[in-house]
C-alpha cells in the first residue's frame, strides 16, 4: 500500500495497514507438501494407535512381559484412558509378548511400488498389528478372536504428490500352525478380535477367485477411497491397505503390491507361508528386524519415532475448572511431535546455539487456550516426551537448571514439591509483573526416559500449584500403567 | 444437496490468503508456512466436516486462529527471536526514504509482538483480512463486544508503544 501523507503515517490504523500488505515470498508448494506430509503422520498415528490399543490393555496386566514385545524400539501406543480401564477385558490376539518367529522382508521394491509410493517406514517384528492396519481397530470390547504368533508391517507414502493422499500399508500376520484358514474367514467375516473401521465392499479380483484372496473397498474420509486386498499364503495373511483419491488406483496399488509380496514371502522360504510348523527341519528364523522408517534417511522429523500413549487426565477432580481437550473440535488440542519443547508453554527452542536437541517423541494436551480462557480462568498444558536411552537423568536436569536447547523465556523459580523428594520431580512457578499478576507453575516427573510437565496459567498462583502437580501426577501414572519400555529403563 | 468443494482446489484458492493472516498474526514468514501446514493437516483430516460447513473460509479461518493460539510456544517463543530474525524474510519496499520506513515497520513489529495473541489475532483479521467485527468474532469464539475491545486496547497498545513523529516542524 502506498502511503501518500503524513497524516496517515502517523496514524496506526494505516501502517498496520501497510505492513500487512507488503509482499512475502512464500513457497506455496513447499507449504502444501509439508501439510500434506503432516497430514500423513496425523493419520498413521491413528491408526497406529487404534490398533495397538490392545496391547495397553494388557499392559496394564502384565507390563513386564509386555515390554520385550517392545524390542524393536517402536513401542505399541495406548489407546487412551478409556482403554487403560477397560483391563477386565480379555484381549486374546495380544496375550503373546514375543512373536514366534521373524518375518522376512517382502516388502515390494523399484517397479514393484506401485502409484509412485515410497518406503515410508517398518514397525519390525511383532506381533500385535492388527491384520489389515490402517483399516482395523482392536479396540472394539468383547472380541475375540484367534491368536496371531508373528507379524510386522512396512508403510509406504507419496511425498511429492502436495495433497494427493496415497498411502500404504502392507501387513503379514502369523497365525498358529494350521489356523491361516479360520485367520483368513475371521478376517473377511470381520468376526475377529479386531473390527473393520469402514463397512467393506467386496469386489471382483481377477485372476484371484479363490477363498484365499479378497479384495474390498470403502469411503474413508472426504473423497478418499481405501482399497484392501488380502490373500493367504499358508499360515500367513498378506494385508495390503491403500488410501487414494479415487478407487481405481486405490485398488491398482493394494492389489499391485499385494502379488508382489506375496510372491517375494514365497521365495523367503519362509515355513508358515508353505503351511509348516517350525520344526529341526524346518527351522523358523528368529524374530529380530529392526524397526526402521524414513526418518533416518534425512534430518530431524516432525514424526515421532515411537507413539506416545494417550495420558492426559480427564477427571474433574484431577483438572478442575479447566476445558477437557476436544470440547471445542477446532481447537487443536493434542499435538503430537518430535519438535516440541518438554515443557510445552514457557519453553522455547529457537537458539540453535543451544546444546542438544528435540526429544524422540513428544506429545502434548492443551486444556484451553489463553484467548479463550475468561480475565480469571486457567489453562493448561500438558507435555509428554521421550528421549533417547539413558539419557532422561540429562533431560530432566536440563530442565531444572535451564541448561538444554529448549529454554525458558522467563526465569522460573524452584519450589517445594511435597511428598516428592529427588531429582526426579521438579516444582517451579514465575509470576508475571504485568498488572494480572497470572502465575505460571510447572510440575514435572521423570519417569525412566520420559518426561511429563504440566504447565499451569493461573490468576491464583494456589490454584496453579495444585492443577500443575495433580496433572503430572495423574499423567505419570498413567505412562507408567501403559508399560513403554522408555519409562521403564527399556 | 449442496456438493463438497474439492479440497485441492478449496486450498490452491484459499492458500495465499491463508499464508498472509498467518503472516499478519505471527509476524514471520517461517511461523505463518509451519502454522499454516499445521492447519491444513487438521483440515486434509477432517475435510468432509469443513467442507459441509456453511462458510468453508470462516471454519478453516477458525481453525487457523485456535491452531495459533493453541500453540502457545510460539507466543512465548516471539519474546527470544529478534527483529533481524522477525524481518530478515519481509520484502524491503523500493523506494526514495525507504529506510524511515522499514524502520518505522520495524517498530510496529516489535510493537506487535508485543500484544496479548487475541489482539493481535483481532488486529490481524480487521486490518489484512478486512473483517466484519462479527466475522472476527466467528474467528475468534468470543463475542462482538470482545472483538472491539481487544482492536481498541491493541490500538491503543501500539499508538503508546510507538514514538510519535517529530511534529513540531511542521506545525505553523
Amino acid at each position: 500500500m502506498k502511503i501518500d501523507s503524513f497524516e496517515e503515517m502517523h496514524d496506526v490504523e494505516a501502517r498496520l495497514r501497510s505492513l500487512y500488505d507488503a509482499p512475502v515470498p512464500f513457497d506455496m508448494d513447499a507449504v502444501m507438501a509439508g501439510a500434506a506430509r503432516r497430514a500423513r503422520h496425523r493419520r498413521r498415528a491413528r491408526t497406529v494407535s487404534a490398533a495397538g490399543g490392545a496391547l495397553v490393555a494388557v499392559g496394564v496386566i502384565a507390563a513386564a512381559a509386555l515390554a520385550a514385545t517392545f524390542d524393536t524400539g517402536h513401542p505399541r501406543p495406548a489407546g487412551g484412558p478409556a482403554s487403560v480401564t477397560r483391563r477386565a477385558e480379555p484381549i486374546q490376539g495380544a496375550r503373546l509378548a514375543k512373536p514366534l518367529y521373524g518375518m522376512p522382508d517382502v516388502a515390494p521394491r523399484g517397479p514393484q511400488l506401485v502409484g509412485g509410493v515410497r518406503f515410508f517406514s517398518d514397525t519390525g517384528d511383532g506381533p500385535g498389528a492388527a491384520p489389515a492396519l490402517g483399516a482395523q481397530s482392536c479396540q472394539e470390547p468383547g472380541r475375540t478372536g484367534l491368536q496371531q504368533v508373528a507379524s510386522r508391517n512396512w508403510s509406504f507414502s507419496k511425498d511429492d504428490n502436495h495433497l494427493d493422499r496415497r498411502e500404504v500399508d502392507l501387513t503379514l500376520t502369523g497365525w498358529p500352525h494350521g489356523r491361516g484358514s479360520a485367520a483368513m474367514r475371521e478376517l473377511v467375516g470381520d468376526t475377529g478380535e479386531c473390527a473393520f473401521l469402514h463397512r467393506q465392499t467386496p469386489l471382483a479380483w481377477p485372476g484371484h477367485a479363490s477363498p484365499d484372496h479378497w479384495l474390498a473397498v470403502s469411503g474413508v474420509s472426504g473423497d478418499d477411497r481405501q482399497a484392501l486386498a488380502v490373500t493367504r499364503v499358508g499360515d500367513v495373511l498378506v494385508t495390503v491397505v491403500s488410501t487414494a483419491p479415487n478407487e481405481k488406483v486405490a485398488v491398482q496399488m493394494a492389489t499391485g503390491m499385494n502379488d508382489a509380496a506375496v510372491a517375494r514371502l514365497r521365495e523367503s522360504g519362509l515355513p508358515a507361508a508353505a503351511g509348516s510348523a517350525c520344526s529341526a527341519s524346518t527351522p523358523c528364523p528368529p524374530a529380530s528386524a529392526k524397526a526402521r522408517d524414513a526418518r533416518t534417511n534425512g534430518p530431524k522429523a516432525l514424526v515421532n519415532a515411537w507413539v506416545v500413549p494417550d495420558v492426559h487426565p480427564t477427571d474433574p477432580v484431577v483438572i478442575g475448572p479447566l476445558p477437557a481437550p476436544g470440547s471445542d473440535p477446532a481447537v487443536v488440542d493434542d499435538t503430537q511431535s518430535a519438535a516440541i519443547p518438554p515443557v510445552m508453554g514457557p519453553q522455547s527452542c529457537q537458539d540453535s546455539r543451544r546444546p542438544g536437541g528435540f526429544p524422540d517423541a513428544g506429545r502434548s494436551w492443551d486444556y484451553g487456550n489463553s484467548m479463550l480462557t475468561p480475565p480469571g480462568g486457567s489453562d493448561a498444558t500438558l507435555t509428554v516426551t521421550g528421549w533417547s536411552e539413558g539419557t532422561g537423568p540429562r533431560a530432566m536436569a536440563d530442565i531444572v537448571h535451564d541448561t538444554g536447547f529448549c529454554q525458558f523465556v522467563r526465569p522460573m523459580r524452584t519450589q517445594a514439591w511435597a511428598g516428592h523428594p529427588g531429582a526426579d520431580h521438579w516444582l517451579a512457578t514465575w509470576t508475571d509483573t504485568a498488572a494480572t499478576k497470572r502465575v505460571t507453575a510447572v510440575a514435572v516427573t521423570r519417569l525412566g526416559d520420559v518426561l511429563v510437565a504440566t504447565s499451569v496459567t493461573s490468576p491464583d498462583r494456589r490454584t496453579a500449584v495444585r492443577l500443575a502437580t495433580s496433572m503430572t501426577d495423574d499423567a505419570a501414572g498413567r505412562v507408567r500403567a501403559s508399560g513403554i519400555p522408555a519409562a521403564q529403563g527399556r | 444437496m449442496r456438493s463438497s468443494p474439492d479440497l485441492e482446489a478449496w486450498v490452491a484458492g484459499a492458500l495465499p490468503r491463508l499464508l498472509g493472516l498467518a503472516h499478519a498474526m505471527t509476524g514471520s514468514r517461517a511461523e505463518a508456512e509451519d502454522l499454516v501446514q499445521e492447519t491444513l493437516a487438521k483440515l486434509i483430516a477432517s475435510w468432509g466436516r469443513a467442507s459441509s460447513a456453511d462458510h468453508v473460509d470462516a471454519y478453516v479461518r477458525r481453525m487457523l486462529v485456535n491452531t495459533w493460539i493453541s500453540h502457545r510456544r510460539r507466543r512465548w517463543t516471539r519474546e527470544l527471536v529478534s527483529h533481524a530474525v522477525v524481518t530478515a524474510d519481509r520484502a524491503v519496499p523500493s523506494f526514495p526514504g525507504h529506510g524511515d520506513l522499514l524502520g518505522q515497520r520495524e517498530e510496529l513489529v516489535g510493537a506487535l509482538r508485543g500484544l496479548p495473541p487475541r489482539q493481535r489475532a483481532a488486529l490481524a483479521l480487521r486490518y489484512y483480512d478486512d473483517l466484519s467485527d462479527t466475522a472476527i468474532a466467528e474467528a475468534l469464539g468470543c463475542s462482538v463486544g470482545a472483538v472491539r475491545t481487544s482492536i481498541h486496547r491493541g490500538l491503543r497498545a501500539l499508538r503508546a508503544s510507538m514514538p510519535a513523529p517529530e511534529l513540531s516542524e511542521v506545525r505553523p
